[in-house]
């Protein structure tokens, strides 16, 4: 009977869905057609079409274990097919495409001529190939890393037009990166660059491209073979799609890859070789790599130990490589290449200093390649062990210590971040983890999130398919448990959860009473079990030097410290803490504070981002200018005393421009409106620096923007800026000032967008919705399956400005206009700010509905959005884009099936969909006592220090800096650190996919800036505390707003009284005197 | 020369000098004492004593901290007293919370205490360190925060829906009808600090053969021995207590604001504190911060010298 039932629910639910994808996907269409006749860039609205229908083949798709067992009795390719790169399919291919039939390229370390196909990071690139007979092929590929924004390169391989399993949708083709050579660079002596204080500044990467051969593998390493592809006889195409990144490639080649002789044979190979006949031994030191796959690899300070080489207390220097910060070398397909010379032919041990200290009770894995071939099956898995300390030993695979052939000369080695032996058990248990979130969901649906241990659910009729897959998980996780063990040699905290997890399942899939009982549990322990899963995958090493001696010499360099040696160097660290100047880490010339030429900058930020700054102040900013900077981190809330007490900065970043701004804390930026010559220099004026840099999008700056021209004391005394008694139109320079004020250029910008899980969106078969409707339509189908969304509570505010209303009221609410309304205009301008739009019937309206997502529909207000996002059981939430970064590091294990889009909107009366979301601005601002060399009878901009400092602000949102900043950030801590800039060009430089770039840039389209007046902390606070009248005490949503719409207004006219604004009896004073008043106004 | 020789000849008498003489000469003479104390009055002045006086003069003027204040006399106590709800709201909070973690917390305190004491030593070791610990250990208090989680899977939320209680979770901290009892308790709980502390070491250092002599004198049960004897030989150490403890609950605002966000729903649980950091911290107005810290001050010394008359009947 409920089998029926169930089945008939999920009809009507495809039905639904059916019906729902039908109209939008019409509106998708017509949108496309529209534009493109319009002539302009076509911008993909039916994106969430396209990347779910995309989720959808992901998601039927097999794995590559399963794929090879379905092919398991087709034969390794005999023959070798290569594809002509030029004779691509041009119907099924899509994108720009790229050929070029006379290129360079290098094979075999020589350069030849051939033809190569450029593609970029969106389209296919497809081939027709002729198969003679049914075989398994691997595909290898000739490929060059087009210089992109420096993110993986990552492609789609289709055969004939389809992913063949999972696996294949992720191909990484590593990049190669380089130290920039600093003056004297040499990789033989301590040259990197250093500070004043003698400390070593990290080297500055850049890309350098190489032709490379890639026999296409999996990225995650959890295949050590290459992977095969079954194609049969006859007529097939092969390709790939650009996920990200431009690539151009040479060749395509199809065969069986040969199989690599083991360490045995490798011996009998060289049995007739003796051990190297030198004393010599050859040192490389890690921290000058030839080249790495990443550029967040890269030399790193080691304090731990007394020997490690080069060491020193007084100074940072570089002198490992590699470690468990960040994202350096530690995750699978991360690589080091260096090179050294070997003085005679011979056999040889490779030994490095090395330092794992995280995997405890396991080691961490690495492939190496000499001259870049595996010289051995073994060399696929080499481990290095746990220890607390350094160490040093033979390169072995944890039982054969290996020695190594190599001939007279230079040669190169490379170790590769693998997984080795626990290869196939994380595979297993990764497979595992992803089962059994899918069937949490399942459960879910059945349960809701909060389930009943008494009532009988009916599992076993429901899903029984649920209970079987429970038990195998069960037998599946002790199998593994026990391959673990004996991997590792025993028991330990890595296998105990592993069988707390199998016997969890084996509990629930014999019971089902015990399903619902157990659910929280089940759910903790997919939460760990993902957690074990990336600790566990994470390789972390840290290499100090890596030492090349005889294979008859069996005497390890020495790994520790003694202990005199030890107590030596920390009470010799401990006296230079005294000594050692942290502030001005960095720095490349010192600060004279009375230099007019040197300004201070303030900066709330992380020391790293302070590290970064100040190295592109020295190399950028100083450079260019001439100006020395002294660049200081401060902690929050140090600026308001410090301006108090006159000894603030000059500029000051990241915090609140208006609150000083009104306080004439602040210099506005309107004095710089010219451009202007100074010092032989043009300078950009501040309207020049807004259509540069932002687009005039004026939207950025209402927030940083007082408006109001009655207001008597513009700035203090000190700075003459009108002579007018009538400061409605003050003039500086000859620039007419209409009573806007901006107080700082933004630099960082925050809004909320729309993120959704396409797995389980696809599993349900919703649509993302595009208007509030659809949320609420797709509200009852996630509710339907127990599912929640997740809102933010700014969602008034986001509805208000979809449906056209304002903030605050504008002079319209006051005046009775006729004709266009200018929103630019002086008039609208001037009363903003006056009182809260709050009470206006389109806000009331708006603060209802959102409300009622909560009350009528139940959503949940408070929930920690990371979690029940990566559980699946909030598959869909309004947040801030930012927190892109957070999901990227927290849950890893749902990369891929998730992607934010913009938020839903408002219909319009032309049928268009308004898409608006409110903006968050930091910025950065110019302090009064940047004008302190100012003489009586100056103008600002006469000061020196102040043009310097208007050089430095517009210097620093540029999209030069912007730009570099990002990337260096990325360069630093991983691509999941991405950085929120307000330049526009600059955050579309960074390494976002195509399909994110385009999403931002839809929404970037829709934004819209708060205005920010005097005490608007107010209007947030009891736009609040109504929201939680509504949501605890079921006020009525209009009653609950309006009963605090007259605090909101009373607070903002005294605060505008303070500083000497217009309020609303002043204004509506002088629209009496004008006869100008609205007529209808009952007040 | 020799005058200085004759002076010292000739010994003076307090009633042969003036006032600033004698005091010059008193000075002169205890001039190590002075010298051993300065370092100390030297802080304490700079910055507390000028700060007071400082803060009173500011209470006279309208201060944004950036600029220059300006004098406007009493305006901002009239606005204070008379034209803010708010500040009205929050004084009785204010009352409220002293209440429960001044009186309240300090009987209880001497109860516990009381009773502890009557424990064997190890035990008392223990049970002290149990009572003791909530305020020593700085923000411990925000596991309440964990507990009253207002996502449906905090911990209390959890176990109510589990236990078919409530329906949905309750947004503890963000509850008008919540948040000022829960306030209270996690208060009082933190609360149990130095008071208790010296009332335990007050009852260690009462004489036994008091108990003796009072019972000699006819003291009939434990609670006239604690009235009659305890109490008042533990005086200066209540007296500590009740100073320590009036002045924490006055400034109790803190874990408000860790716990209910600032400022919190509705001004629920909105105390003078956290009226004096809204104008101080959030809108500048120091002048008029500056007004409630004076009456704050004010209450406060008030109270100080009323725990002081009530001690002083204590025995009697």
């Amino acid at each position: 009977m409920s089998m029926l039932k169930h089945k008939n629910r999920l009809a009507a639910l495809i039905l639904t869905a059916g019906m729902l994808v039908q109209p939008l996907s019409g509106v998708a269409v017509n949108a496309e057609t529209a534009e493109s006749e319009a002539g302009k860039t076509v911008d993909d609205t039916s994106y969430t079409l396209n990347s779910l229908a995309d989720m959808k083949d992901l998601m039927v798709s097999i794995n590559y274990e399963q794929y090879l067992s379905e092919h398991e009795n087709v034969p390794d390719a005999k023959k070798e097919i290569v594809i002509d790169v030029a004779d691509y399919n041009k119907e099924l291919s899509k994108g720009e495409i790229t050929v070029n039939n006379n290129d360079t390229v290098v094979r075999d370390g020589k350069e030849v001529k051939a033809s190569t196909v450029t593609t970029t990071d969106e389209g296919r690139l497809i081939y027709d190939v002729e198969i003679p007979e049914e075989a398994m092929y691997s595909v290898t590929v000739e490929y060059y890393p087009v210089e992109g924004n420096g993110a993986t390169i990552e492609r789609i391989l289709l055969i004939d037009e389809k992913i063949p399993f999972s696996e294949a949708r992720y191909m990484n083709f590593s990049r190669i990166w380089k130290d920039i050579e600093e003056k004297g660079y040499s990789r033989e002596a301590r040259t990197f660059k250093v500070d004043i204080n003698r400390n070593e500044m990290r080297p500055v990467k850049t890309e350098a491209p190489e032709w490379c051969t890639l026999t296409l593998s999996d990225s995650q390493m959890f295949y050590v073979e290459p992977f095969k592809f079954c194609l049969g006889e006859g007529k097939h195409t092969i390709g790939f799609e650009s996920a990200s990144e431009p690539l151009k490639i040479a060749s395509i080649k199809l065969h069986a890859v040969e199989p690599i002789m083991t360490y045995e044979e490798y011996l009998e190979k060289y049995k007739n070789v003796p051990d190297a006949n030198t004393d010599e031994i050859v040192m490389i030191h890690a921290e000058t790599p030839l080249t790495t796959s990443e550029q967040v690899i890269y030399a790193m300070n080691d304090r731990t130990s007394a020997i490690t080489i080069p060491q020193a207390t007084d100074a940072t220097l570089l002198n490992t490589i590699g470690g468990n910060g960040g994202d350096k070398w530690k995750t699978q397909g991360q690589w080091i290449e260096w090179t050294f010379e070997v003085p005679e032919t011979g056999m040889y041990y490779i030994v490095p200093r090395f330092k794992q200290t995280i995997n405890a009770g396991l080691f961490s894995s690495r492939k190496l390649y000499i001259d870049g071939e595996v010289p051995f099956l073994e060399a696929n898995d080499l481990q290095f062990k746990y220890s607390s300390d350094w160490q040093t030993e033979c390169l072995n695979d944890g039982s054969t210590k290996f020695k190594f052939y190599l001939e007279k000369g230079t040669h190169k080695i490379k170790l590769e971040v693998a997984l080795g032996k626990m290869a196939e058990i994380l595979r297993t248990i990764s497979a595992s983890t992803d089962r059994l979130n899918g069937y949490y969901r399942k459960i879910l649906m059945i349960t809701g999130s909060d389930p009943d241990q008494y009532t009988d659910y009916q599992f076993s009729k429901l899903i029984p398919d649920v209970l079987r897959g429970m038990r195998e998980e069960s037998a599946k996780l002790k199998e593994v448990s026990a391959q673990l063990e004996q991997t590792i040699g025993g028991k330990g905290e890595n296998t105990v959860i592993l069988d707390r997890v199998s016997y969890l399942l084996d509990i629930m899939g014999k019971d089902q009473d015990k399903i619902a009982s157990s659910l929280a549990n089940y759910k903790s322990y997919i939460g760990s079990l993902g957690t074990w899963l990336l600790s566990t995958k994470a390789q972390p090493l840290q290499l100090d030097y890596i030492v090349v001696q005889s294979a008859s010499n069996d005497k390890m360099p020495k790994a520790e410290a003694g202990f005199f040696e030890s107590v030596a160097h920390e009470v010799k660290s401990f006296i230079m803490s005294f000594f050692v100047d942290y502030n001005s880490m960095g720095a490349s010339t010192k600060y004279d504070k009375d230099n007019p030429n040197a300004i201070e900058v303030w900066i709330t930020d992380g020391r790293d981002q302070a590290t970064i700054m100040r190295q592109m102040v020295d190399d950028s900013f100083t450079a260019q200018y001439g100006i020395s900077v002294n660049l200081k981190l401060i902690a929050a809330g140090t600026l308001l005393p410090a301006t108090l007490a006159g000894s603030g900065p000059d500029v000051s970043m990241d915090l609140d421009p208006v609150g000083y701004g009104i306080r004439n804390a602040v210099i506005p930026l309107n004095y710089f409106e010219n451009t202007n010559k100074y010092m032989g220099e043009e300078i950009l004026g501040f309207s020049d620096v807004k259509a540069k840099y932002f687009d005039n999008n004026e939207e950025f700056f209402v927030p940083l923007t007082v408006l109001d021209p009655d207001r008597r004391e513009f700035v203090g005394k000190e700075y003459p800026i009108y002579d007018d008694d009538d400061a409605e139109f003050a003039v500086v320079n000859g620039v007419e000032r209409n009573g806007v004020v901006t107080y700082g250029l933004p630099s960082r910008l925050d809004f909320p967008m729309l993120f959704y899980r396409k797995d389980v969106f696809t599993e349900m078969g919703l649509e993302v919705p595009q208007t509030w409707d659809d949320v609420e339509t797709m509200i009852r189908a996630l509710s339907e399956g127990q599912l929640e969304m997740g809102f933010a509570q700014t969602l008034a505010q986001i509805r208000m400005y979809q449906t056209g209303e304002e903030w605050y009221k504008s002079c319209y609410d006051y005046e009775d206009y006729e004709g266009e309304k200018d929103l630019q205009s002086r008039e609208y301008l001037r009363t903003v700010g006056i009182q809260t739009n709050l009470d206006s019937n389109g806000a009331l309206d708006a603060f209802q509905r959102m409300t009622e997502w909560f009350t009528l529909y139940g959503q949940p207000i408070a929930y920690d959005f990371a979690n029940r996002f990566r559980t699946g059981e909030l598959p869909i939430a309004i947040q801030s884009y930012t927190l892109y970064n957070q999901l990227k590091v927290f849950a890893p294990e749902i990369s891929g099936l998730w992607e934010f889009v913009q938020l839903p909107g408002v219909e319009q009366e032309d049928g268009t969909i308004n898409h608006n979301s409110p903006i968050t601005i930091t910025s950065i601002m110019m302090m009064r006592n940047a004008a302190d060399d100012l003489k009586p009878g100056q103008d600002v901009t006469e000061s020196q220090r102040a043009q310097n400092a208007w050089k430095y602000m517009q210097w620093w949102v540029g999209t030069e800096a912007q730009e570099r900043f990002g990337k260096e950030q990325v360069a630093i801590m991983g691509t999941a650190a991405k950085y929120n800039s307000a330049n526009v060009e600059a955050l579309k430089g960074q390494s976002w996919t195509a399909q994110e770039k385009k999403n931002l840039n839809q929404q970037f389209k829709s934004l819209k800036g708060t205005p920010m007046s005097p005490g608007n902390y107010i209007v947030a606070r009891y736009t609040n505390f109504a929201f939680y009248k509504v949501v605890d005490e079921d006020e009525v949503a209009s009653e609950a707003m309006l009963g605090y719409v007259d605090d909101i207004n009373n607070e903002l006219t005294r605060k505008r009284k303070e500083y000497g604004f217009l309020t609303l009896d002043e204004y509506k004073e002088q629209l009496e005197a004008k006869g100008i008043g609205k007529k209808t106004d009952s007040e | 020369m020799s005058e200085k020789v004759n002076a010292a000849q000739a010994p003076k008498l307090r009633k042969d000098m003036t006032k600033w003489q004698w005091i010059r000469r008193e000075m002169n003479k205890n001039k190590i004492g002075y010298l051993m104390v300065a370092p100390y009055y030297l802080v304490f002045l700079t910055f507390t004593v000028v700060p007071v006086f400082a803060s009173l003069f500011l209470s006279l003027t309208q201060f944004n901290m950036l600029e220059p204040p300006i004098f406007i006399g009493v305006d901002n106590y009239i606005r204070l007293l008379l034209d803010d709800d708010i500040f009205l709201l929050a004084c009785s909070n204010t009352l409220i919370f002293a209440t429960m973690t001044g009186p309240v917390s300090y009987l209880l305190c001497l109860m516990f205490a009381w009773f502890i004491n009557e424990l064997t030593p190890r035990i008392r070791a223990v049970v002290t360190l149990i009572f003791y610990a909530p305020s020593i250990s700085g923000q411990v208090y925000l596991i309440w925060q964990t507990l009253f989680s207002s996502d449906q899977y905090g911990w209390i939320n959890g176990t109510l829906m589990k236990l078919g209680i409530t329906a949905g979770p309750i947004l503890w901290f963000q509850d008008k009808r919540y948040i000022m009892t829960l306030v209270i308790v996690v208060a009082l709980w933190t609360s149990l600090g130095t008071s208790f502390l010296s009332f335990i070491a007050g009852f260690q250092v009462v004489d036994k053969s008091l108990y003796e002599a009072a019972a000699v004198d006819g003291i009939k049960n434990r609670w006239q021995e604690l009235w009659y004897v305890t109490l008042p030989v533990m005086k200066n150490q209540m007296m500590f207590a009740a100073i320590m403890s009036i002045t924490s609950s006055f400034g109790f605002g803190a874990i408000v604001t860790a716990l209910c966000g600032f400022p919190s729903v509705d001004y629920a649980a909105h105390t003078i504190m956290h009226h004096l950091e809204d104008y101080g911290g959030q809108r500048w107005e120091v002048g008029y911060a500056s007004a409630i810290a004076t009456i704050l001050f004010a209450i406060m010394i008030g109270c100080n010298l009323l725990v002081n008359k009530i001690l002083s009947k204590v025995g009697k």
